[in-house]
C-alpha cells in the first residue's frame, strides 16, 4: 500500500437517502483513507446502517454519489459492489447456516468465476481478478480444470481461517458455531471476497469485554495482514475509542463531528447530543 | 495445514467405484430384463422416469430453495413435443379426428424422429419455457413463486386442452410408440444425475445453497441471485422435459387431464422429494423408487378382501388414502425425509465402514 498517496479509497459525496417523507441520511460526506480504521457512531436510528446499505448498493441514494477509487458506484446492484472490492458483515448475523465454515468462505469466492461486463471499474479490477471467464459454468459442470480452481479456493479459505484462528472449525456447520465464532466467520466470509474495503456492522454486538478486546486486536491484524481498509459501525464506546483512528459521529442523519479520538472526546456537541453528560467520565477518563 | 481433512477417498478411486457401480447396475438390469416379467420391467422404467422428475425438482426446490409448483407444466411440454416428433404421419392423421393436424406437425420432416433427438427437443423446449417463465418470476420468492408457477402449469394444461390442431385437444395423443425401456429411462437418469449432481456440487451449487440459506447475505457476497436461480430453474426445466418425453413414451397415450400431466403429477413429485429428503439428489432417487414401488404394491388394498368369511368389496382410490396416511406418519416421525440434506457418497460409505472396524488399521 502506498503511504505517500493519500487519495481516498472511498468518497461519499453529499449523499442523501430519503424513504418517503423520512430523511434517513442528509448531505453526508466522508472520505475513507486507504489503510485506516474508521468508526461510525451515533444513537439508534441515526442512519448508520443506512449509510452501509447505500454504499453496498442495497439502496440507491436519493441524491449525491459514492466513489470507489474515483469511480461512481452508486447505481450498481449489491453483487457488483462486492465484485468491485467492498465487502460487509451484518448487524444481525447472516451466515449460510446449513453450510460448513469452509463452504461459507467458498460461496463468497464464487463471484470470482462470474464474468461481469467490463466497464470503467472492471477494467481496473480485471488485472487483480484473474481467471474469470464465460466458461466457468460449463467448466464446473464438466469438471474441466475445475478441481484446480476448487483447491485454490480451499487453500485461500484455509489461509483466511488460519489468520482468524478458526481453522479448527472448518468442517463444522455455521449454525453449530458459538456466537462469537459466528461473528468472526462473518468477517472471514467478507474477507473471502477479496475486498479493498471492509464494512463491519456492529462487529462487537453481544460480546463480553474480553471478547471485544480480542476482536479489537483481530480487526487490527486483519487490516495489516489483508491490506484492507476498515469502516465500522459500533455502539460500544470503549471498542470504538480503542480501535478506530478516526471517528464520525452521526445524529439524525447528519454528521455532527468527524476527526480523531481526542477531537471526538473533547467535542461538546458529541458529548451533549449523543453521549450524554453521564458518559463524560468514561470517555475522558 | 495443521488440521487434517476428514477421511476421504482419492478422487480417482471414487470415479472408479462409480464406474464399477454403474457397470454393476447395468449387469443387474440385463439379468432383470431376462428374468423378470414385463410388468416388473415397466415398473423399473417408471422408477427411472420418476427419479428424473424428482431429481430435477430437487434442484429447483431443495438445492435452490425455490418452491416451484409448476413442474408438471414442463413435463407436459416435454411429453407433447417429444410425442409429436416421434409419432408417424399416419398415426397423427388417424388420431387427430377433431380438426385435423396443423401444417408443420403433419410433415414427414417432423414425424418419426429418433427417440433420442425427440427427447432432447422436448427437454430443450421445456428449458426455453422455463427461461421465459423464469425471467419475470425469479424476482419473486417463496409463496409468490409457488402461486405463479402453479398458475403457469395450469396455463400450459389449458393450452394443451384447447389447441386442437396441434395437441388434439381433450382427446390427447394416442398411439405414441412405446420406446421407453429401462435402458432409456435409467440411461437418462444417469445423465441427469451426472449433470445436476455435478452442477449442485460445484461452486454454482454452493452459490445456490447460499441463496437458499440467506438471499441478502448471498447478494452481499457478490452472488448474482437472479442469474443463478434462473440457471437452476432452466436446468431443472430441461430435465423435466426429458422426463416428460420418457413418460409419454412409457404411457403411450397422453392427455391434458389434471391427473396425468397436471397438478396431481406435481404433487406426486413433491411427495417423492419430501420423502427422500428435500435437498438431497440421492434422496430424490430413493423417494421416487419408494413412491413407484409403494403405489404399485398398495394395489392389493383396492382388491376384494375376505375377512372372517365376509367379503369386502374393493374400494378404488383406497390406495391413495393409505398412501396419504403413510406420508403423514413419515412427516410426523421423520421430518427431514430419508436422506435429509445428505447425499449417498463413497466417502460416506467409507466412513461408515471405517466406524465399524475402528482401531484396526486406518493410520495413513
Amino acid at each position: 500500500m502506498e503511504n505517500k498517496a493519500k487519495k481516498p479509497i472511498l468518497t461519499i459525496d453529499q449523499m442523501t437517502m430519503r424513504f418517503g417523507g423520512l430523511e434517513a441520511v442528509s448531505d453526508f460526506s466522508a472520505h475513507i483513507q486507504p489503510g485506516e480504521i474508521l468508526g461510525l457512531i451515533g444513537p439508534n436510528g441515526a442512519g448508520k446502517t443506512t449509510i452501509f446499505n447505500v454504499i453496498t448498493g442495497v439502496y440507491q441514494p436519493t441524491r449525491g454519489h459514492i466513489y470507489l477509487n474515483d469511480q461512481a458506484i452508486d447505481h450498481y446492484e449489491p453483487h457488483f459492489i462486492t465484485h468491485f472490492g467492498i465487502a460487509r458483515t451484518f448487524q444481525n448475523i447472516r451466515l449460510f447456516q446449513t453450510m460448513t465454515v469452509m463452504e461459507n468462505l467458498q460461496a463468497a469466492m464464487h463471484h470470482e468465476l462470474s464474468n461481469i461486463k467490463p466497464d470503467k471499474i472492471m477494467q481496473k479490477r480485471k488485472q487483480t481478478k484473474k481467471g474469470a471467464s464465460d466458461w466457468w459454468f460449463w467448466k464446473a459442470i464438466f469438471k474441466l480444470g475445475y478441481f484446480k480452481k476448487e483447491s485454490e479456493q480451499r487453500e485461500k479459505a484455509a489461509y483466511i481461517l488460519e489468520k482468524l484462528g478458526m481453522l479448527k472449525h472448518k468442517d463444522e456447520l455455521a449454525l453449530s458455531l458459538p456466537y462469537g465464532e459466528q461473528r468472526k466467520l462473518e468477517i472471514a466470509r467478507a474477507l473471502a471476497t477479496t475486498p479493498q474495503l471492509l464494512l463491519l456492522d456492529e462487529p462487537a454486538a453481544g460480546m463480553n469485554p474480553s471478547e471485544s478486546v480480542a476482536l479489537m486486536n483481530l480487526v487490527r491484524n486483519i487490516r495489516d495482514t489483508f491490506n484492507v481498509t476498515v469502516f465500522l459501525i459500533e455502539h460500544d464506546m470503549k471498542f470504538v475509542m480503542g480501535l478506530c483512528e478516526r471517528i464520525i459521529v452521526l445524529d439524525y442523519g447528519k454528521a455532527i463531528a468527524m476527526g480523531d479520538r481526542a477531537h471526538i472526546r473533547s467535542n461538546p456537541k458529541v458529548i451533549e447530543a449523543y453521549l450524554g453528560e453521564e458518559w463524560k467520565d468514561v470517555i475522558v477518563g | 495445514m495443521t488440521i487434517p481433512d476428514k477421511k476421504t477417498l482419492r478422487i480417482r478411486i471414487q470415479i472408479l467405484l462409480t464406474i464399477l457401480f454403474i457397470i454393476g447396475v447395468c449387469i443387474l438390469f440385463y439379468f432383470a430384463e431376462e428374468n423378470l416379467n414385463s410388468y416388473m420391467i415397466r415398473i423399473l422404467s417408471l422408477i427411472g422416469i420418476f427419479a428424473i422428475m424428482a431429481v430435477s425438482l430437487t434442484l429447483i426446490n431443495g438445492v435452490s430453495g425455490m418452491l416451484s409448483l409448476g413442474h408438471a407444466g414442463f413435463i407436459a411440454i416435454g411429453a407433447y413435443v417429444a410425442a409429436l416428433l416421434t409419432m408417424s404421419v399416419q398415426q397423427k392423421e388417424a388420431s387427430f379426428i377433431l380438426m385435423g393436424v396443423a401444417f408443420p406437425i403433419n410433415t414427414q420432416a417432423l414425424s418419426s424422429i429418433p427417440f433420442f433427438w425427440a427427447t432432447l427437443a422436448g427437454g430443450s423446449v421445456a428449458a426455453l419455457m422455463a427461461f421465459v417463465v423464469g425471467w419475470p418470476t425469479m424476482r419473486l420468492s417463496g409463496d409468490y413463486l409457488a402461486i405463479t408457477s402453479l398458475g403457469f402449469a395450469e396455463i400450459i394444461r389449458i393450452f394443451l386442452l384447447n389447441w386442437n390442431r396441434i395437441t388434439n385437444g381433450s382427446l390427447g395423443l394416442k398411439g405414441i410408440p412405446s420406446y421407453t425401456n429401462i435402458w432409456w429411462s435409467w440411461g437418462w437418469l444417469l445423465i441427469t444425475l451426472l449433470v445436476i449432481g455435478s452442477f449442485a456440487k460445484s461452486s454454482y451449487g454452493r452459490a445456490l445453497r447460499a441463496i437458499r440459506d440467506d438471499t441478502i447475505a448471498a447478494k452481499a457476497m457478490g452472488i448474482n441471485v437472479f442469474k443463478h436461480q434462473l440457471a437452476s430453474f432452466v436446468l431443472g426445466g430441461f430435465f423435466a422435459g426429458v422426463a416428460g418425453s420418457l413418460y409419454a413414451h412409457w404411457l403411450t397415450s397422453i392427455d391434458p387431464k389434471p391427473t396425468t400431466l397436471g397438478i396431481m403429477l406435481t404433487f406426486n413429485i413433491l411427495i417423492m422429494i419430501v420423502l427422500g429428503g428435500l435437498g438431497s439428489l440421492s434422496g430424490a432417487v430413493i423417494g421416487a423408487g419408494l413412491f413407484a414401488v409403494l403405489s404399485e404394491f398398495l394395489r392389493f388394498v383396492e382388491s376384494d378382501m375376505t375377512l372372517f368369511g365376509f367379503t369386502i368389496a374393493g374400494i378404488s382410490g383406497m390406495r391413495m388414502l393409505v398412501f396419504s396416511a403413510l406420508f403423514i406418519l413419515i412427516m410426523i416421525f421423520w421430518q427431514k425425509g430419508i436422506m435429509g440434506r445428505n447425499e449417498l457418497t463413497w466417502n460416506g460409505l467409507y466412513r461408515v465402514i471405517g466406524k465399524f472396524k475402528k482401531g484396526e488399521n486406518h493410520g495413513e
